[in-house]
């Protein structure tokens, strides 16, 4: 499975990586995919499962290594999963406590967020995810999604 | 326990809890009373927490039943309702130096129910989208394109 991200992904991760209390964000993304296939992935915590098999908008939620508060308390990653193409496109990050802790989403916003992910993969304009370095890096041109 | 009976308990608890403040008591005896209260209302918190803790378990075990029910929202809404209710006065009482760590828990609780209704209702609504289809459809055809 690959794990693809939007530029405004890496930025969410880049401001809370600043704060000492989401210090570790990125690996905590990483640690939190790198036991799951695709399908789990796919069924997991969907916000929208329209086309079953095929795509499906999903809300994770991501525990902060840092705080000893669980999941409940911790990030709400927005994604899409792509099971046929065997790859996820991460867009949104937030803190849901904290200093930068963040309500919740509304109808617009996920909208917003699936509208951002298709023109991303319109355009190629993805990131890569290496799970086992826990890096973001960018995407080769000639590399096919 | 119904909706209401919870409701009118935390307001007989709250009188009660009143009334016991304001008799005339010793220094001892007032501090006595205020940890039994303190003692009492931490253990109704932690089970109340526990209870919430198996509802919402219950829902993310079955969250395709959870959105397809019509009455579970409406209770889980009057409930978030009136816990919000209580916590708040359970916040301007002066029980409430001794129970916070319970008490912050209970709303995380309470907090995350609330999300669950709250991502139900979403869920939906981009359902019946119209546009929504059509953006899986442009992904769909961006993803599969060479």
């Amino acid at each position: 499975m690959n794990v693809y991200c939007t530029h405004q992904f890496e930025k969410h991760i880049r401001k809370l990586e600043r704060n000492s209390s989401y210090a570790s964000i990125l690996e905590d993304v990483c640690t939190f995919l790198s036991d799951k296939n695709i399908e789990e992935l796919h069924q997991m915590n969907d916000v929208l499962r329209k086309a079953p098999g095929d795509y499906s908008l999903n809300k994770y939620r991501i525990p902060n290594s840092l705080t000893n508060k669980g999941k409940r308390s911790s990030y709400r990653c927005i994604c899409v999963c792509l099971p046929k193409k065997d790859y996820i496109v991460l867009d949104t990050i937030y803190a849901k406590t904290g200093s930068l802790g963040k309500e919740n989403l509304e109808k617009e916003e996920y909208k917003e967020i699936s509208k951002n992910i298709a023109i991303a993969i319109q355009q190629r304009l993805l990131l890569k995810i290496d799970i086992r370095k826990k890096k973001i890096t960018l995407l080769d041109q000639s590399e096919t999604l | 326990m119904s909706v209401a009976t919870l409701d009118i308990k935390i307001n007989s608890a709250y009188k009660q809890s009143e009334n016991l403040y304001k008799r005339e008591q010793s220094w001892q005896e007032q501090i006595d009373s205020l940890l039994d209260r303190m003692n009492a209302l931490n253990g109704f918190l932690d089970s109340y927490r526990e209870l919430l803790l198996k509802l919402t378990f219950e829902i993310e075990r079955d969250m395709d039943g959870f959105r397809n029910s019509q009455n579970a929202p409406i209770i889980i809404k009057k409930l978030v309702a009136v816990s919000i209710k209580a916590l708040n006065r359970i916040q301007k009482s002066d029980l409430y130096p001794g129970v916070k760590t319970t008490f912050h828990k209970l709303r995380q609780e309470i907090s995350y129910l609330n999300e669950l209704v709250h991502d139900r209702k979403v869920s939906i609504e981009l359902m019946n989208d119209e546009e929504m289809d059509e953006i899986i459809q442009t992904t769909l055809t961006a993803a599969n394109r060479k």
